[in-house]
């Protein structure tokens, strides 16, 4: 009870709540939209465990200033999505033999991937002002909360 | 988020080459799609494996003339990459043009050809043997079907892409795709017509 | 890190020359006429005629796959692209020679 009231007083915002070992608590919880500013490094199983180690004696979990760079994003899209919905059709209906929802469904998925060829305008790049404020957010969250 | 995105017409070509090598892993999964039904193809004609035989429905000069539309259209594809190099976009469009009717024609005399051997009797429900023969050389038109819609819209879509990198890319793409249909097809016939002709 | 736009991608094609796709084209269509004639000639035994049109085949395969598709070690990507192709190479071996095998045994042991 006390627990569901208390929820946002109570709330992590770190992303790390159980002091893990791997990197995915490395991120933010929701991770950004991104996932990692900077590609890690893996040589090891516990790669974040081994990264928290050796900045145990700066007194911190403090993440060094990265060099942040604009990353590269694709744009949100319901291509994928309505063509899966046309091919269920598709699928549904030639199992049953029936021709004229099978034929609707297929040109429907064809056309989608069609049209979906013409738009080039199908990615962008996240700022690196963006990415330096998300990650310094999270730094801020992780250190106030060590 | 998106209103702080960098002019989105900057577009960076650092992944191009590793685009180009995910489809070119594509094309690696289709030959070994096809090799599977080669497997199957070789498996079912064993000599004296039952069955009406395609010896006696075949016209071994229609398959020779067919080889050549699909080589002929092969090189004039080729063609077609040359031109995009040396932005000649009029060309492209032309070389592109003279692949799709070489291909068509392709197309054309190997639905002739099944329709024939369907009247015949040779049909993909009368053995294992012409199942399988329908199977692998239908898969191999389907294929080159899909390649002449995409060569259609290749045409069309050219003259739309500002950024000669992703008309590169593209190319390539189709280009890979419509080598290796050619490259499936030298087998197709050695070990399809040729072998079935003996 | 900014990249500099005026690069081309690497491909892992080799330089496209006309000159080669000509070669590539007379060289096909020579193997082609090779192995449909020595087919419709009907002058030849049959482990004749299947070793010439096996080889004719393979050679074709690799002329195309030099000329047309421009596979070659020279860069990176090429070296990439033609590590793939041999292992498509070893997979396709095991799919294609492991089925004649087991079935021939099957068909020999069930017959």
């Amino acid at each position: 009870m006390s627990a569901s009231k208390n929820r946002h007083a109570l709330r992590d915002r770190t992303g790390d709540p159980w002091n893990g070992r791997t990197l995915e608590w490395s991120v933010s919880s929701p991770a950004p939209l991104y996932n990692f500013a900077e590609l890690p490094t893996v040589s090891t199983r516990d790669q974040f465990w081994a990264y928290k180690e050796a900045h145990l004696a700066e007194g911190h979990v403090h993440p060094k200033e990265l060099h942040y760079q604009p990353i590269h994003m694709p744009k949100n899209t319901p291509a994928g999505f309505i063509i899966a919905m046309f091919a269920g059709i598709f699928g549904f209906a030639i199992v049953w033999h029936m021709w004229i929802p099978g034929v609707v469904g297929f040109i429907g998925m064809v056309a989608t991937m069609i049209a979906r060829t013409f738009s080039t305008d199908t990615d962008y790049y996240v700022s690196e002002e963006t990415v330096r404020k998300t990650e310094l957010a999270h730094i801020k969250e992780m250190i106030s909360n060590a | 988020m998106h209103s702080e995105a960098i002019a989105v017409h900057e577009h960076h070509h650092e992944t191009d080459s590793v685009d180009v090598f995910g489809f070119w892993l594509y094309i690696m999964t289709d030959c070994i799609l096809f090799g599977c039904l080669f497997a199957t193809f070789l498996v079912l004609n064993f000599p004296g494996s039952p069955g009406p035989e395609l010896k006696t429905y075949l016209k071994l000069s229609d398959v020779l003339l067919e080889t050549f539309f699909l080589l002929a259209s092969n090189f004039t594809f080729c063609l077609a990459i040359l031109n995009l190099y040396q932005t000649k976009l009029f060309r492209v469009q032309l070389w592109l043009a003279i692949s799709f009717l070489l291909g068509g024609s392709f197309i054309f005399m190997e639905v002739t050809e099944f329709a024939h051997l369907a009247n015949e009797g040779f049909r993909w429900d009368v053995s294992g043997k012409a199942s399988s023969f329908f199977t692998l050389v239908g898969t191999h038109g389907l294929h080159v079907s899909c390649g002449l819609v995409w060569i259609l819209l290749m045409i069309m879509q050219l003259p739309l892409l500002k950024d000669v990198y992703v008309a590169r890319r593209r190319m390539t793409y189709l280009g890979l795709f419509w080598n290796f249909l050619d490259i499936v097809w030298i087998f197709v016939f050695t070990i399809v017509y040729l072998m079935g002709a003996m | 890190m900014h990249h500099h736009q005026a690069s081309h991608p690497d491909y892992g094609t080799g330089k496209k020359k006309l000159g080669i796709y000509i070669f590539g084209l007379i060289c096909c269509s020579i193997l082609t006429l090779i192995a449909f004639g020595i087919v419709m000639v009907n002058q030849f035994s049959r482990w004749e005629v299947f070793t010439v049109i096996y080889s004719a085949a393979c050679i074709q395969f690799l002329v195309q796959v030099i000329c047309f598709l421009r596979l070659n070690t020279q860069t990176e990507q090429g070296k990439i692209n033609v590590m793939s192709i041999l292992f498509t190479g070893v997979i396709l071996l095991s799919i294609i020679v492991g089925s004649l095998w087991i079935m021939s045994n099957v068909n020999y042991n069930l017959m």
